[in-house]
């Protein structure tokens, strides 16, 4: 891994309106990607993971959503001050994503050849360019056939080969940073181990850094150098994997830890932590975990906002809580 | 596909019988003698007994289901007022109607779409809502008062276009408007929801995560979708169109079969009646049917089935 | 499912409603031509019915603001009159249509197999007809007259109220408060009765509403056809087919009547659209 930073999240802040009031969804989220690196986000659904990744695509859309502040600097670019026309020529070429529902992320009325024509001829290629390029890419991904596939439609494939497909796609222009939003969870289990297999190999084949956000500690220990954990719309815990598998101090993490579910399991939510994600229009006050955690302290953590900040004796491990496990 | 039409073919026949059926009875549910009635109010004993034996009433009524039905394939059933073969009288009206449909489900339908469109891409906007406000104006609209508003102001006032008959292109411009107001209307309104509904679906995302530019992404990502409940719109409108003509033929004088139905109920002329209505509701059932062929070919979903 | 969806509070539903501009427009449309109806006699300066030949085919003037038609007769008292015609035959035929239809698509919804195979079955082939065929189908066998026409919209109208009703309870029936109450042994007609068709109450109102409009239009264009409502009662439809022998002299005829029709089909049309976005609120955020 080289130190260059390629995408560098500052102080983002991201609210919805809606009809019952405004959902401050993304409070203050900081992170670093390097070149090559994997960087898992973590967290329950509504914790903001998927928002964060959404506002790096500029796929955040405004109104409802409104982005109150922060930068994304990508490759020296601010992506939240790029017009729109740039931000599509950007987006499936330098930045690609892929999604949780491979049965309803394709268009279920085109041939895959079609969709994945287009996306190449939309930044750039030749028609005939486009073709080897594609049939490139699901030879990569380990598509057997893949004229053949070209010719189907999405509900002709199974689920793990749609998202084989929607990976061929992402990759199909060589991007250098490849979002994940929950690339397993549709899937069943083998399948799921095939995929994230996948998704390293072509991290390392295609020296792309990888941003996968899922809500299981479980994907994100094979896949991931780095791990940030998310919570309610903050970062409650940032380190390398080590760091957080060996060292994780937060209630938070240690919750998430024990919630890993053995492998030949699939389960669909976390229901170690007692409680559920707060209701983001009006958030808790203080540490936004507090009233689900067990070290919580009267007077502090319902009052003051912790800050993520690096452990002393640990270079890179950072913390928002007052009171850590072994702190 | 050639099952997936088989079995909507087959799926017809009930339908059809169910219809024939419904038109034939029609002039055993008026109460009273159906030969007293069809003979008129100062027929002689000979002449109600002639009509009897004629149209068979004298026999049992599936008999004279299978008499009737017959008697409108090989002509023999003739209209009670010209004495000519019923199909022979209701042909060329029927062409006339077909012609002033199809002129108004084409004009409505590029009509229709084209609002749909902009209203649904323009969402939430002083256009959307001007469109949305105007289609609700359009579906409440009588047509025979749109019709005569049409004459007051385009024949009358300023003489541009002939009130009524039928004859050249100027001739079928009036009604063709009338006919289409209420289902450009709708079509509007359905396109725009369809619009909106599939704009929503995770794959537009994906398409938009992939940078595919918005023009693509509305025109064919989205429409094609779309398209698939509009079709079935614009098909059943069609239909609707061929009985709803009525109106409209009636008020701009136009040589149709809903008019010439009419024309006949007041005749008594009543083997016209029940073929005419026969006709128009079989062809709205074949109507629905080539909606629902086409719904399979732009659905891929669907075609395999 | 929206319509599985626990009866709102009528109070959220009237703020809705409120704020829905359009659908407040349509509610004081219908309030006033219902006022119209009811007070008649009151409002209108003239009998609908009585003949003046020294004032036979005038224009818009004080004494006769909407002009007077070929026996002389005042327009606007006709107009006035028209709308108790026009709403009073669509109430009753929707009420009948919605009361009937309801329960048949209920029934064939909620004990299905064969009940439900052939109720469904033969209102298909009456939507086999287009509306207005059937109404005039009807009619030629029936004959013209309030009555009839009432019958006319009611057999068109019937089948639609069935297939509503019955998609909400097949939707219904799967919800978890009936298998509840089925586990606990509550008959079949009482689970009809006391779960499921209070939950098809919302989507029966906004279809009966948009009914509404389709009746007004449907009597007025049989009217207009010599097939509804025979003079000299005053009826829309037929007074506009009167206005077109005369159009060439006398336009103005041509002119009130079908307004009268096309804002209260209007008004039905904006105010079922806007219970509709008010019952239903996610469709329209979208």
């Amino acid at each position: 891994m080289n130190d260059e930073v390629i995408l560098s999240v500052r102080n983002l802040k991201i609210h919805f309106d809606t009809e019952e009031g405004e959902v401050k969804a993304i409070e203050n989220v900081n992170y670093d990607l390097r070149k090559n690196e994997t960087l898992g986000i973590v967290g329950e659904t509504g914790s903001g993971k998927s928002v964060s990744a959404y506002a790096v695509m500029g796929l955040i859309p405004q109104p409802p959503g409104r982005i109150l502040g922060g930068e994304i600097i990508f490759k020296e670019k601010d992506l939240l001050k790029v017009k729109k026309d740039e931000m599509r020529k950007i987006r499936g070429n330098e930045i690609a994503m892929i999604f949780q529902e491979p049965m309803t992320s394709l268009n279920p009325v085109f041939t895959i050849e079609e969709q994945m024509l287009d996306i190449l001829r939309a930044h750039g290629f030749s028609k005939k360019d486009a073709r080897l390029k594609s049939i490139e890419a699901l030879e990569k991904v380990k598509m057997p056939d893949p004229k053949l596939v070209l010719k189907k439609y999405p509900h002709e494939l199974s689920g793990g080969m749609r998202q084989r497909v929607m990976i061929a796609m992402a990759l199909s222009c060589e991007p250098s940073l490849l979002i994940a939003d929950e690339p397993t969870t549709a899937l069943d289990v083998t399948v799921q181990a095939q995929i994230l297999k996948l998704l390293k190999r072509m991290q390392e084949e295609y020296n792309m850094s990888v941003l996968l956000i899922t809500h299981d500690l479980g994907v994100v220990a094979q896949n991931c150098d780095s791990i940030a954990v998310m919570y309610a719309g903050n970062i409650v815990e940032y380190g390398s994997a080590e760091q957080i598998f060996e060292r994780g101090m937060h209630p938070y993490t240690k919750g998430l830890l024990k919630a890993i579910p053995p492998l030949e399991e699939k389960t669909e939510k976390l229901n170690v932590i007692p409680g559920v994600v707060p209701n983001l229009i009006y958030p808790p006050q203080g540490c936004r975990f507090h009233p689900r955690c067990g070290r919580a302290t009267r007077g502090k953590c319902d009052v003051e906002i912790p800050t993520l900040e690096e452990i002393k004796d640990d270079p890179g491990h950072k913390l928002a809580c007052f009171n850590p496990y072994g702190g | 596909m050639s099952n997936f039409i088989l079995r909507r073919l087959l799926l017809l026949i009930p339908i059809f019988i169910g219809v024939s059926i419904l038109s034939f009875l029609m002039m055993h549910l008026i109460p009273g003698d159906p030969a007293r009635i069809m003979a008129g109010q100062d027929a002689t004993y000979q002449e109600i007994q002639s009509i009897r034996v004629e149209f068979g009433l004298d026999k049992s009524l599936p008999v004279q289901y299978v008499l009737f039905m017959k008697g409108v394939m090989d002509g023999s059933l003739k209209s009670i007022k010209t004495q000519r073969p019923v199909l022979k009288e209701i042909y060329p009206r029927f062409l006339n109607t077909l012609e002033l449909s199809l002129v108004s489900i084409v004009i409505s339908a590029f009509l229709g779409l084209g609002f749909g469109i902009v209203a649904a891409v323009k969402h939430n906007s002083w256009l959307d809502n001007l469109v949305m406000g105007f289609s609700l104006f359009g579906i409440s609209m009588p047509v025979f008062w749109l019709g005569i508003l049409l004459i007051i102001v385009f024949a009358l006032i300023l003489g541009w276009l002939p009130a009524a008959g039928k004859g050249g292109i100027q001739h079928i411009i009036l009604p063709s408007i009338t006919l289409g107001m209420a289902t450009s209307a709708i079509i509007a309104r359905m396109t725009r929801a369809s619009m909106l509904q599939v704009m929503n679906q995770d794959f537009i995302r994906t398409a938009d995560a992939f940078g595919i530019p918005q023009r693509k992404i509305i025109y064919k990502y989205t429409l094609k979708n779309a398209l698939i409940p509009v079709v079935t719109v614009i098909g059943l409108q069609f239909g609707y169109m061929l009985g709803g003509a009525v109106l409209t033929e009636s008020v701009f004088g136009w040589p149709g079969l809903g008019r010439f139905i009419v024309d006949s109920i007041f005749a008594r002329d009543y083997p016209v009646v029940q073929v005419g209505i026969m006709l128009i509701a079989l062809t709205f059932v074949l109507v629905n049917l080539l909606v629902d062929i086409t719904y399979a070919f732009l659905d891929p979903r669907i075609r395999r089935r | 499912m929206e319509t599985t969806r626990r009866a709102e509070s009528f109070f959220t539903i009237m703020r809705r409603i409120r704020k829905n501009k359009m659908a407040l427009f349509g509610t004081y449309i219908v309030l006033a031509f219902v006022g119209i109806a009811i007070f008649a006699p009151w409002i209108s300066p003239y009998s609908p019915t009585a003949q003046d030949y020294t004032v036979s085919l005038q224009g818009p003037t004080w004494a006769h603001p909407f002009g007077t038609d070929i026996y002389g007769r005042d327009v606007l008292s006709r107009v006035i009159y028209g709308a108790r015609i026009s709403l009073g035959i669509s109430f009753v035929a929707v009420l009948v249509s919605v009361i009937i239809g309801t329960i048949l698509g209920a029934i064939a919804g909620y004990f299905g197999g064969a009940l439900d195979e052939i109720i469904m079955r033969t209102f298909d082939v009456f939507l086999a007809f287009p509306t207005i065929l059937l109404a005039i189908a009807i009619i030629a066998i029936l004959g013209p007259g309030m009555v009839n026409i009432a019958i006319a919209i009611a057999v068109y109208s019937i089948p639609q109220f069935a297939r509503v009703s019955r998609g909400t309870v097949v939707s219904v029936k799967a919800n978890e408060y009936v298998e509840a109450a089925r586990s606990i042994g509550e008959g079949k007609w009482s689970i009809l009765m006391r779960y499921i068709l209070p939950n098809s109450i919302a989507p029966i109102i906004i279809q009966a509403t948009l009914r509404m409009a389709t009746a007004i239009l449907s009597i007025a264009g049989l009217g207009f056809l010599g097939l509804g409502v025979q003079p000299p009662t005053p009826e829309w439809g037929s007074d506009l087919s009167l206005a077109m022998t005369y159009i060439q002299v006398a336009p103005y005829l041509g002119i009130f009547p079908g307004l009268a029709v096309f804002l209260v089909t209007m008004g039905f049309n904006y105010f079922g659209d806007g219970l509709n976005d008010a019952l239903n609120p996610k469709l329209k955020d979208r």
